[in-house]
């Protein structure tokens, strides 16, 4: 076997092994949130107007930390429950970045710069925000790539109440028929609800992983490819600079407690490429790329790369102005 | 049939995968694709995915999706490849690593009547980065693999290098630092040293040198101090050349 397949392979199994008890903990959570969460519970029990939603979006990564690759999984499964996009978004794009443990790592990765975190967080909750509040007028089940199939199912016991206080969406809130679209036969009616919240968890799991294994396989090719030499070229100017080190990120797919280290690895280049990297790669790499597609109606999943990538450019070059 | 058979391919899978991973755990090997303080996170994921692969097998109402099932089985054969293509000693840093000496010892060692202290090379790359006066007048031994080029060669360098490991081998960086000074001509690219002296600052950064190392994607190496030796010895491999660990202050990680 050649060196550089071992390599590849090796590259391939250490992702996957890295990312597989988020992942896990993701696919468990979206069972949860399946057999045992009422389909109008979420869209109740949270408030209401957009502002607020969004706070919450933004801040509930510090309670329930999960990486990029788990929650996907589970943002799928709250927008199904009805969560307004303004809420479930917000959260999946700002959790990778704000919660303890990429705090302290970030922290910890470029030595006690307090303004590199601020300044990460800062970027990462605008452009959440920003995706969620966009698409928050848009009922959170037809975001989603099975949105018009739920929609579908939803014949007896589906109730659309009017608009929500605040501006929000009038939300479908979607009683699952006896089979569900994921096709486990989680939801049979033989077996206890542990059993059929184990089996939802492997089908999940199955289903996310799958992406996660055509990313980390892109990420292994990349890493057999020749040196990054022309990064060089581009560090001399912060605007090339920032889109270097952004590409970068997408490409090496960097979990979002490691990607700090990395970052700070380029002393050479401007600290404002340094935070380009650490914003954009939570939010955007080859395995989320993959996942948008497979989660997300074609459109969304656009927006979902293309609004963050040209929000973090945008705002870091306007940094750049700012502190010149 | 052929749908629960699909079903019972995708628990069996779930299990194959468990049972690698914790046979990863248990063995002595989880280092070469992970940082070992993730130990008990993949020991409870192998947990998990033993039981749900085998509710998920169990499961009479279960139903297997193809393309999953084939990206999943390839997958599974990868785990195959690797443990087939598993050398069962040594390390060096061009291609799978293999065992060799362990890095261990206490925070300071004295060479000669000489009090050095011990840092790896990511420790030392940080210090540096910090520009600290005291640092400057500390002497230090570190251990790393030689680097050199012709560029370095030109300038009476080399490189000492060691690959830093923060979650996975995804996001290994190479990180080092130049040596400049006597005995540099002596040592040979790829061999493993360690290298005891003092910092100096360099008075005009330059960007990284060109080298890379073998199988790493990204190689930092420190721009604002390079190392004076007072001595480099000849090391054997150690067994676990990558760093895991990089501390602020002493006892360091080395």
């Amino acid at each position: 076997m050649s060196q550089d397949f071992q390599i590849f392979i090796s590259t391939v199994i250490a992702i996957f092994l890295e990312a597989s008890p988020f992942l896990m903990l993701g696919s468990l959570l979206s069972a949860i949130f399946e057999i045992y969460v009422p389909a109008d519970f979420l869209a109740r029990v949270l408030p209401k107007g957009r502002l607020p939603g969004t706070l919450l979006g933004l801040s509930a990564g510090m309670l329930l930390p999960t990486c990029e690759c788990g929650v996907v999984a589970v943002v799928r499964r709250l927008l199904r429950k009805g969560v307004p996009a303004h809420a479930a978004l917000t959260y999946m794009l700002a959790v990778p970045v704000i919660n303890p443990l990429v705090l302290a790592s970030t922290y910890l990765a470029f030595r006690g710069d307090m303004g590199m975190v601020l300044a990460r967080v800062a970027l990462v909750a605008v452009c959440a925000s920003a995706i969620g509040l966009c698409l928050s007028r848009v009922d959170p089940v037809l975001l989603l790539r099975e949105g018009k199939l739920l929609k579908g199912l939803a014949g007896v016991g589906s109730r659309v109440p009017g608009e929500v206080q605040g501006g929000a969406p009038a939300a479908v809130f979607v009683e699952m028929a006896p089979v569900s679209a994921c096709g486990c036969g989680c939801d049979s009616a033989g077996g206890s609800r542990l059993t059929r919240l184990l089996v939802h968890t492997a089908s999940e799991f199955l289903e996310m992983g799958k992406y996660l294994l055509l990313g980390a396989c892109a990420v292994g090719l990349f890493n057999v490819l020749p040196p990054y030499d022309f990064l060089s070229l581009l560090m001399d100017r912060t605007h090339l600079a920032i889109a270097g080190m952004m590409a970068l990120a997408i490409i090496l797919s960097v979990c979002s407690e490691a990607d700090a280290f990395v970052a700070a690895s380029f002393s050479s280049f401007p600290p404002l490429s340094q935070l380009s990297f650490v914003v954009i790669g939570p939010m955007v790499d080859l395995k989320l790329i993959l996942m948008y597609g497979a989660v997300f109606h074609r459109r969304v999943a656009l927006l979902l790369v293309a609004a963050p990538t040209l929000l973090t450019y945008l705002l870091c070059n306007a940094l750049a102005v700012v502190m010149k | 049939m052929l749908k629960r058979m699909g079903g019972i391919v995708e628990g069996l899978i779930l299990i194959m995968i468990g049972l690698y991973a914790g046979w990863l755990v248990l063995g002595d090997d989880y280092w070469r694709f992970l940082n070992p303080k993730f130990k008990w996170l993949t020991a409870l994921t192998a947990v998990m995915l033993l039981v749900t692969g085998s509710v998920a097998a169990w499961n009479p109402k279960g139903r297997a999706r193809p393309s999953r099932v084939v990206v999943f089985l390839v997958f599974v054969s990868f785990l195959g490849l690797e443990i087939h293509a598993r050398e069962p000693q040594g390390a060096s840093l061009e291609g799978f690593p293999r065992s060799g000496r362990a890095v261990q010892g206490p925070p300071r060692v004295t060479v000669e009547g000489v009090e050095y202290v011990r840092i790896n090379t990511a420790e030392l790359f940080v210090q540096c980065e910090k520009k600290e006066p005291g640092v400057l007048a500390e002497r230090f031994v570190t251990l790393g693999m030689v680097h050199r080029n012709e560029e370095l060669d030109q300038a009476g360098h080399f490189v000492v290098v060691r690959v830093v490991v923060t979650c996975c081998l995804a996001d290994a960086v190479g990180v080092g630092l130049r040596v400049r000074g006597r005995g540099w001509e002596s040592v040979q690219e790829g061999q493993w040293v360690e290298v005891y002296g003092t910092l100096e600052p360099i008075e005009d950064p330059s960007p990284d040198p060109r080298l890379r190392v073998e199988g790493m994607r990204l190689t930092a190496v420190g721009r604002f101090c390079e190392l004076v030796p007072a001595r480099i010895e000849a090391v054997p491999e150690p067994e676990i050349p990558f760093i895991f660990e990089i501390r602020d202050s002493e006892p360091y990680a080395y």
